[in-house]
């Protein structure tokens, strides 16, 4: 079992129906009002404005309040004042169903608990993102799920070390000894690519964890087609694991590649080197710069040299 | 009389996976495989299984447009969706709302296969809160 929202765990578990739980995102959507929305109920902001700073947003990693500052629509304290009326006033999943009187108190503690201890398994370890690159969160987890499903899927121990940042054409070492390499495209509002290369050794051991059985004798088509599907529950955790901290994301169907792509033009190739005793795996993303220019502005940081 | 089983899934390591799986559980039989959406039609209306475990992302036909097929077709067929993607909150509301049973998130557990197969086989697909 992977990553899961709360709703999803509660149907799973019996504890309501589908149907219930439709009613409580409904109510969710209703009363849990959006920051624009919020912004034009105060006053700070019109309508047009709205509009404008939305239009801004698409394609930007940035977040609609540090926006309408830097537009100069309104003021740090105004974007303070309405992140603080969203927490205080925002409904939860739990509570939705409350008031709808399809849990009652007790079943969602009990289920709260375990629900939260299950998850924990799947929680953030430490991960080193440089500070000034964009995507962040989303490489953080991408990495942190790496290293976890290769333990809990393969079986494999793996460790990895600080970033490496290439751009501007150069390019990381070749990557000998990789046999596969899979790629993942992340949408909607993250736009990294995935990247993973193993060894042929690595690969057998991700397919016979996932076959159950020895796949030392299947088809080259089969193992691959098994590390596509581990690098697909990666990302899937990662990208649902993004959708719990609010961001809207989703993964494309994984595609394999006869060789690590270079960085195009406007782009960085991010690798974190990867150790493991079994064989070798390459880990690296590709990440827009116009991601990384985003986050240098707002954060007035220079860009590495 | 065993409970036919279609997996829609384009990773032929996941099918393997879940039809020795399901095979495997008293009850069930995977009466088919298709590795895309498109596919899924067409099997699902040759081989009219009870279930229907669905990927959410493939290619040519993702798993929801397909799911909205299936569900145009026969509107009470039983279809669960299988999913690394499961954890992300709106596609399973869109999955929900668009008539599937559930969603499995991957990796997934067999006790939780089994335990969503049964429910719906034995209770003719109607869930009972408890």
């Amino acid at each position: 079992m992977g990553i899961q929202f709360f709703g999803e765990y509660l149907i799973d578990r019996w504890v309501i129906t589908p149907q219930q739980l439709l009613e409580a995102l409904d109510l969710q959507e209703y009363r849990n009002l959006k920051f624009g929305a919020l912004a034009v109920q105060r006053g700070y902001l019109s309508e047009d404005d709205v509009a404008r700073i939305s239009t801004q947003q698409i394609g930007q990693d940035r977040r609609f309040g540090d926006l309408a500052v830097e537009m100069g629509l309104m003021t740090e304290a105004q974007v303070g004042e309405i992140l603080t009326l969203q927490k205080n006033n925002y409904l939860y999943l739990g509570e939705a169903l409350l008031e709808l009187g399809h849990l009652t108190e007790d079943i969602l503690e009990r289920e709260l608990t375990i629900f939260k201890e299950e998850q924990s398994r799947y929680g953030s370890e430490a991960v080193v993102v440089p500070e000034w690159l964009g995507a962040r969160p989303a490489i953080e987890a991408c990495v942190d799920l790496t290293r976890k499903m290769f333990i809990r899927v393969a079986g494999l121990l793996i460790k990895t070390g600080p970033p490496e940042v290439y751009r501007d054409g150069q390019s990381p070492p070749d990557g000998q000894g990789c046999s596969t390499t899979v790629q993942v495209r992340f949408d909607g509002s993250v736009d990294i690519r995935f990247l993973l290369g193993v060894s042929h050794d690595v690969a057998v051991a991700i397919a016979s964890r996932i076959l159950k059985e020895d796949a030392s004798g299947e088809s080259l088509d089969l193992v691959e087609d098994a590390v596509r599907e581990f690098c697909n529950f990666i990302c899937g955790n990662a990208a649902a694991r993004l959708a719990q901290q609010g961001v809207d994301t989703g993964v494309l169907p994984p595609e394999s590649l006869s060789q690590l792509p270079r960085p195009e033009n406007g782009s960085c190739l991010v690798r974190y080197p990867v150790h493991m005793a079994e064989g070798r795996v390459e880990l690296d993303f590709i990440v827009p710069l116009q991601r990384i220019a985003a986050a240098r502005n707002a954060e007035g940081r220079p860009a590495p040299a | 009389m065993r409970s036919k089983v279609l997996v829609v899934d384009d990773s032929l390591a996941t099918a393997r996976q879940l039809t020795r799986m399901i095979d495997s559980f008293a009850g069930y039989e995977v009466v088919g495989h298709a590795r895309d959406g498109l596919e899924g039609i067409q099997l699902f209306k040759q081989l009219g299984p009870d279930v229907v475990l669905m990927d959410i992302a493939m290619p040519r036909m993702d798993g929801l447009e397909s799911l909205r097929t299936v569900m145009s077709l026969k509107p009470e067929a039983k279809v669960v969706m299988v999913s690394a993607m499961g954890g992300v909150g709106r596609k399973v509301e869109e999955a929900i709302r668009l008539g599937a049973r559930n969603v499995i998130s991957k990796p997934f557990e067999p006790s939780r296969v089994q335990g969503i197969l049964d429910t719906l086989t034995r209770q003719g697909g109607d869930k009972e809160p408890g």
